[in-house]
């Protein structure tokens, strides 16, 4: 009998299913863990974090626990496998555009905010030594590990999960990326493929089986804000230090783990035009909306009127 | 008798200083040529020696810096890290295990999903994916 829990957390909500129901509470267990864990180390909002302190350093090389170098070992290769559109420096432009707190107390804000037009220092300038655990910040350059931390938190909170459970499968959801582990049951996991993850399940978009690897989603529906009347998003071009121009609103990606999927999703928000060639060229199945509602899909992502 | 004995003084200095010159002339005496070209040869292999030890050791040190301070770079061992290069066949989240004892580099490429990611299934979703 399937096992489902739901709780909040890293500011969105979490959504554990596992195939054993009677292993649910260990499972759950050892997903709060993973998630604690991370939000200790990559938290941007969290003033004891050690990404905080590894970007107040000032320049100074820092010492940094497993978990954080796991991650900004993650963030480096996420920024060379998109050639730059998912960059872990644009914590600077985010703060500069007004996110620079939970979105609660983003919202609220009203003032103007100076938009200016600045590339980010780029993910090269940072120098980790993820075996020594030591990492330098330039000084003026902030990280932000946002949406590849997430992922990464997904992906490992499904392995420990499926290792508290000790078999069958497990399915973690954690905001719009979902990472599985182990056995699907039968006719796989369904997943409504929509622009927010706090849709209901009879809401609009698409529905899915998946077997296992993992699915992501990005969108600049959610995480918005207004200042000085100019409508903002977080998902930041590091080209330009602004939210990306939307071209696709919503993007969902396939892939072996869900870091990959989320990277993958999100610079094809950043990229537009090109995100589909790219997704095609590496065998992502994809399905992209477009502002206008049109969706395209590609390497073999269902279409839309299929059943599946 | 004063006089003569000052003259005897005098004449015992012209005799030493006569035999330091003879010895001045000695060693002033030009080295054989082959004495010469065998001096500049050990010479010349001293130095080629130390310049080649002085460029290993440096070529070794420039190494080692720039493999340390080289921006960007993640190294490739435990804890998760990955390295620049791209080419093992490993998940990346193998790369992010809390295994330290994992130290096969993370792909640069995305990893496709397994093959028969979608499933047949049907009915009401269970989870949903959408932006957050």
């Amino acid at each position: 009998m399937l096992g489902v829990a739901e709780f909040p957390a890293l500011g969105t909500g979490v959504r554990l299913l596992v195939t054993y129901g009677d292993r649910l509470a260990e499972a759950r267990r050892a997903v709060e863990a993973e998630l604690a864990a991370i939000d200790a180390a990559c938290s941007r909002f969290r003033d004891d974090s050690e990404l905080v302190q590894a970007n107040r350093a000032a320049g100074r090389e820092v010492a940094i626990g497993p978990l954080l170098a796991a991650a900004l070992a993650e963030s480096l290769r996420v920024a060379r496998m998109t050639e730059g559109a998912v960059d872990p420096t644009v914590g600077r432009a985010l703060r500069l555009i007004g996110y620079d707190a939970d979105l609660a107390l983003v919202r609220p804000r009203g003032g103007p905010v100076r938009l200016r037009a600045e590339p980010a220092p780029g993910w090269e300038v940072i120098e980790l030594d993820a075996r020594r655990g030591r990492l330098r910040v330039p000084p003026g350059v902030e990280l932000d590990l946002g949406s590849t931390a997430k992922a990464l938190a997904a992906d490992r909170c499904a392995r420990a999960a499926l290792e508290a459970v000790g078999g069958g499968g497990v399915l973690v959801g954690l905001g719009g990326d979902i990472a599985m582990a182990g056995a699907c049951p039968p006719g796989g996991w369904r997943v409504l493929v929509t622009d927010r993850h706090s849709a209901p399940p009879d809401g609009p978009g698409q529905v899915v089986s998946l077997t296992g690897g993992a699915l992501a989603t990005s969108s600049t529906t959610v995480r918005r804000w207004v200042r000085g009347g100019v409508r903002l998003h977080h998902i930041v071009d590091p080209a330009t230090g602004l939210p990306a121009s939307e071209h696709w609103r919503t993007v969902s990606v396939g892939a072996g783990s869900c870091v990959d999927a989320n990277a993958a999703a999100t610079a094809a928000i950043v990229w537009g035009p090109r995100a589909p060639g790219w997704l095609e060229a590496h065998g992502l199945p994809a399905r992209l909306v477009r502002t206008d509602g049109e969706v395209v899909t590609v390497a073999g992502w269902p279409r839309e009127d299929a059943r599946t | 008798m004063a006089a003569l004995h000052e003259l005897l003084n005098l004449c015992q200095c012209f005799s030493a200083g006569s035999v330091a010159s003879f010895d001045l002339m000695t060693r002033a005496r030009p080295p054989a040529p082959s004495t010469l070209r065998d001096r500049g040869l050990r010479r010349l292999r001293r130095w080629t020696v130390t310049v080649a030890a002085a460029s290993a050791g440096l070529v070794g040190l420039f190494a080692v810096l720039a493999v340390n301070s080289f921006p960007g770079h993640a190294s490739a061992s435990g804890s998760g890290a990955t390295s620049t290069s791209g080419a093992a066949p490993a998940s990346s989240s193998d790369a992010s295990s809390s295994d330290d004892s994992q130290s096969a580099p993370a792909p640069v490429q995305p990893q496709p999903p397994p093959g028969g990611f979608f499933g047949g299934g049907r009915g009401g979703p269970m989870v949903v994916s959408g932006g957050s």
